[in-house]
């Protein structure tokens, strides 16, 4: 059931629908800017989903700290993984105005990373498609840019190569290092060749994206939704 | 008229088979007793003749279409092909007044169509197709259930108002009509949306709908005949639950006959590193036994070859050397090519007989409709089920390409040619209704599919440069959605690849991969590899352009030469230079050939210095060819350290000219160096060779070289030197900078190699500027360099490095004079 046709349903049922849990955990007020994002994204089902998966996560805390993630047996073959889950820590990313990371996060925390993955709705505009494709870029962009300055430098780019090619034990170090170097010389040339380059902007980012369809790449489509309970 | 005279060939040599296959009887019979030294041995050949003939003839016709891309452009080649057909099938009747030819199940099943499914599976894009696996099943098996189901009741319930006039078919001769003509045939498919260029997401949905809806059709063709053969009556619910069964058995079945093979061509790949000429053989061999075991099993035979080329494309294509994976892309392209042309035509040439028709306008038009209504709404249907579950979901549109794309072929012409005319009383009719119904379907939609297209404005492919950033990116962002999904604790798409790939890695590859394939199988770097492969090629390709490589020289050269000048260049002024160079006699004419000579020499050392760069910093080939003949082999073993070495070397000279401009960082001081080494190289060189003052002995041949020439002669350049005027040399500097600047953007379509930089640097700390004991090109040299490698700035950051070692050096001693000679040798 598409949310966004019930869309203003939405935010007024959340409370309902968690009836149970806040009562038990005090669900967290959710300031309105993050609610009419959650209201566009995600499912009532996959919340109460979400819901229950977030306190299995956390041994029925109210946050989730970056341990907690080391109990997924599944993850840990993720060649990434650090930066994954370093990136549910990122305040940039929890749309928070500070910058740095974060201890724990609380469900709504996790609602608003998991929400980056919601796929395109049918009726979404030109403006709102195009937003949405930064929002997910921006994603992508901070878990690159691990020093928060706003730039991916050749170091950075590096780190990210090597540690996706990780998973590969017959690459060497040295190959990891030579394609990051071609992948950043590519990116220089795109985004403009006479200026000195000491890493890729957002802006560059962006452009490098042109014309790639990403929407299809990014989202996650849970494909076995509960559909225990209805609460509406 | 080309065209004209082509076509009048064409049709001299239609007419040749079918004479021939006609002149057959007579020609036995005029054998006599005695010894012949020559005979005509006709019917010895006959049939191998025949055939050869008609393949002959088939493939001209396609060089004829090709003549006029008008043509072809507009109507697909599968529509002319079917219309050469029946206009060859006429001739062949006029002369013949017998249909002597038709296209036969045997033939199609066993010879035709295995090429052109083993095509398809093999290269089929498998990401794609199985992250589109549900919908394409979806389509596939109810799609094809619900056609042939609709059209074959809806014709029963017309049939019983009677407007069809009397038949003597009853409601399961209608089911198995209906279930013969539902399937969507890969062969049409295929030959009409690769003119189309849909977005490969439509793209793969229909054509492995049609691909995958054989199982099916197989099943439902199976079971519906052997209902028309044991009689109505007879049919109990046991016989159709057999039938259901039957579905699955056939389907997995094929799978997984196709899977086994997949395995065992995967595994024999792997150990034929000292067969690599047969290795191809290997690939077609097992393949084809998938299908016929399939066939022999009673199991999709389709299915099997479809999933044996799926299955084993990735082990195989790292396993077998480069050249027998290029003979295999193309031996298959050929055969599913040919293949289909074949097809096309035959299906032409079938329809000319006056035997197998018999008209129902009611009924063929009937058909028609059924088919295309219950095509769409079976469409709308099963796409708005989908879209409830698939992430990019499928437009209106979409639907209407899917519904239009459903295109009848072949198959289902074989397939109705099979039944049996004892017990399906209408098999005439229902075969004149095929061929109907895929002429109609191939020629009427495959014209107007692409208006459609067109007008719709359906997405379409792009075809892009593989590019680095992209592949890193696809990567980085599959493990964070199967991250994602770990996290969030369910089972979806991305999980179960992950899972996969993961068992891939672990067991598969290690199993069916060879140790050295293992280790240089990986995506990203296989698009590096390409990527630097591209680069070499188009390094060689332009030096056969400019007929030397000698565009490939040492930095310090370059920055010199590397300045496009040629506009301002006077052609006329050239050429006649180049006339008196060559139409001196007397005593300069034996200098001309000392001078030749040398030349010669000088650019035997160029190209050998060239290779050297190439084998250096160029990714090689991975097997050389040796002019040796021997049947068994044509390869020697690769050296797999010493590509990796050229990798990271290639690789630290990239970075190296790419930090210099993208980084500032700055290199005056090292390009100094390099200069006052060279100039000193260069000094050395001069005063050593002699010939150097040859040209002032002859005032014509001084003045030439004057023009053209560098650095021909020391006093020349001294010269040179003192009547310039600093002023002007700065000048020139200027519009050097700003040419090199102003090139700049435009040069760049690939973007890895686009680091025109050390150019531009060299450019700032011009020779005569930097230091003293530089030596100036000649006034007309400067404007008049024409062999100015500018052009060609991918490949500038792999150059000879600067910081070259001893063997460049000296390599480059020789190496440094002749450059003045190039231009003639190059512009003439």
């Amino acid at each position: 059931m598409g949310v966004a046709q019930l869309c203003p349903g939405v935010p007024r049922a959340l409370p309902h629908c968690w009836g149970v849990g806040q009562a038990q955990m005090g669900v967290p007020r959710v300031p309105a800017p993050v609610t009419s994002f959650l209201s566009l994204a995600v499912t009532s089902e996959q919340i109460e989903h979400l819901h229950r998966r977030f306190k299995q996560l956390s041994q029925d805390q109210l946050t989730i700290r970056k341990e907690n993630f080391d109990s997924i047996p599944d993850l840990e073959f993720n060649p990434i993984r650090g930066k994954i889950v370093h990136a549910f820590f990122d305040k940039r990313n929890l749309r928070q105005e500070s910058d740095g990371l974060a201890d724990e996060i609380n469900f709504e925390d996790f609602l608003t990373i998991m929400s980056y993955f919601r796929p395109i709705e049918m009726n979404m505009d030109e403006e709102q498609l195009d937003r949405f494709r930064k929002e997910k870029l921006k994603f992508l962009f901070h878990m690159y840019d691990s020093d928060h300055d706003g730039k991916i430098t050749l170091q950075e780019y590096r780190n990210v190569v090597e540690e996706l090619l990780s998973g590969n034990p017959h690459l060497e170090k040295e190959s990891a290092r030579s394609i990051a170097d071609g992948a950043m010389m590519e990116a220089a040339s795109i985004c403009g060749p006479d200026q000195v380059y000491e890493g890729i902007t957002f802006e560059d980012f962006l452009k490098m994206w042109q014309g790639i369809d990403i929407e299809t790449k990014m989202h996650v489509r849970f494909l076995n939704v509960d559909t225990i309970a209805h609460c509406y | 008229m080309r065209q004209a005279s082509g076509v009048a060939l064409l049709l001299g040599l239609m007419v040749l088979p079918a004479a021939l296959g006609q002149r057959s009887s007579e020609s036995h019979k005029n054998s006599s007793q005695s010894f012949a030294i020559v005979s005509f041995k006709w019917d010895h050949v006959k049939e191998p003749y025949i055939i050869a003939l008609w393949i002959l003839v088939a493939s001209l016709a396609k060089i004829v279409f090709h003549l006029s891309h008008k043509v072809t452009r507009v109507v697909p080649e599968s529509a002319l092909l079917i219309v050469l057909g029946v206009f060859l099938g006429g001739i062949v009747l006029a002369a013949d007044h017998i249909a002597s030819f038709s296209l036969t199940p045997t033939v199609f099943f066993f010879y035709l169509l295995p090429p052109i499914v083993l095509d398809a599976g093999y290269f089929m894009p498998n990401r794609l197709f199985f992250g589109n696996l549900g919908s394409i099943l979806l389509y596939a098996v109810i799609g094809t259930i619900w056609n042939a189901a609709t059209t074959g009741l809806s014709l029963y319930g017309v049939y019983l108002t009677g407007i069809m006039g009397e038949l003597q078919s009853g409601l399961l001769d209608f089911l198995l009509f209906g279930s013969l003509i539902a399937a969507v045939d890969p062969v049409a498919v295929l030959a009409v949306f690769e003119e189309v260029h849909v977005n490969e997401v439509l793209f793969i949905i229909v054509f492995g709908e049609s691909l995958l809806n054989d199982a099916v059709t197989v099943v439902l063709y199976n079971v519906f005949d052997s209902f028309v053969g044991i009689g109505a009556e007879n049919v109990t619910g046991i016989e159709c639950l057999k039938g259901i069964v039957s579905f699955f058995v056939v389907s997995l079945g094929g799978t997984l006959v196709g899977i086994f093979f997949a395995f065992l061509l995967s595994l024999v790949s792997r150990f034929t590193k000292h067969v690599r000429i047969i290795e191809p053989g290997f690939v077609f061999v097992i393949s084809y036994l998938s299908y016929l075991t399939a066939e022999m099993l009673s199991l999709s035979a389709i299915l099997a070859i479809t999933f044996c080329g799926i299955c084993c494309q990735k082990y195989v294509k790292a396993n077998i050397s480069e050249q027998s994976s290029t003979t295999v892309r193309y031996t298959m392209k050929m055969l599913a090519s040919g293949a289909e042309t074949i097809i096309f035509m035959f299906l032409g040439i079938s329809a000319v007989d006056p035997k197998i028709w018999r008209w129902n306008t009611a009924f063929i038009l009937l058909t028609l409709v059924f088919i295309s209504v219950y095509r769409v709404i079976g469409v709308i249907i099963q796409t708005w089920i989908l879209n409830r579950y698939r992430t990019v979901q499928l437009e209106i549109i979409d639907q209407v390409v899917m519904s239009y794309g459903g295109l009848r072929g072949a198959v289902a012409f074989a397939l109705v040619a099979l039944l049996d005319k004892d017990k399906v009383k209408d098999r005439d009719l229902f075969v004149s209704t095929t061929i109907i119904v895929v002429f109609f379907t191939v020629i009427f939609q495959g014209l107007t599919i692409k208006p459609l297209v067109q007008w719709l404005k359906v997405k379409k492919t792009e075809h892009r440069e593989p590019k680095l950033n992209e592949k890193l990116h696809g990567r980085a962002f599959d493990h964070i959605l199967s991250a994602i999904e770990d996290i969030s604790g369910q089972i979806g798409h991305h999980y179960l690849r992950d899972k996969w790939t993961n068992f891939d890695r672990k067991f598969l590859r290690k199993l069916l991969m060879r140790k050295s394939a293992q280790k240089s199988r990986d995506q990203i770097l296989n698009v590096f590899h390409e990527l630097n492969l591209k680069d070499a090629i188009s390094y060689v390709a332009e030096g056969e352009r400019r007929g030397s490589l000698a565009f490939i020289r040492s930095p310090s050269t370059d920055n010199m030469v590397n300045v496009d000048f040629s506009a301002p260049l006077p052609s006329t002024m050239e050429s006649s230079v180049s006339y008196l160079l060559r139409e001196k006699t007397g005593p300069v004419c034996l200098d001309m050939q000392a001078l030749e000579q040398r030349r010669k020499s000088i650019r035997d050392t160029e190209d050998s210095l060239a290779h050297h760069t190439l084998q250096q910093y160029l990714y090689k080939p991975r097997q050389e060819h040796k002019h040796l003949y021997s049947r068994h082999e044509i390869m020697h073993s690769e050296d797999d350290k010493q590509d990796k070495e050229i990798f990271h070397r290639t690789m630290r000279k990239r970075l190296e000219s790419f930090k210099s401009t993208k980084l500032g960082i700055n290199h005056s001081k090292k390009l100094n160096k390099i200069h006052k080494r060279d100039r000193g190289q260069k000094r050395r060189n001069s005063s050593v060779i002699p010939n150097g003052n040859i040209p002032s002995e002859n005032p014509v041949q001084d003045f030439t070289l004057k023009e053209k020439d560098l650095e021909f002669s020391e006093s020349e350049e001294n010269n040179d030197y003192e009547t310039l005027h600093l002023g002007k040399g700065v000048d020139f500097l200027a519009n050097v900078t700003k040419e090199s600047f102003a090139d700049t953007p435009a040069g760049i379509d690939n973007p890895v190699f686009s680091a025109d930089d050390d150019q531009s640097i060299y450019m700032k700390f011009s020779p005569w500027l930097s230091s003293e004991d530089t030596v100036v090109p000649s006034q007309r040299a400067r404007v008049q360099i024409p062999c100015s490698p500018d052009n060609f700035r991918r490949l500038t950051p792999i150059r000879l490095s600067n910081k070259s070692t001893d063997s460049f050096l000296l390599a480059d001693g020789p190496e440094e004079r002749p450059r003045s000679f190039l231009p003639e040798s190059t512009h003439m």
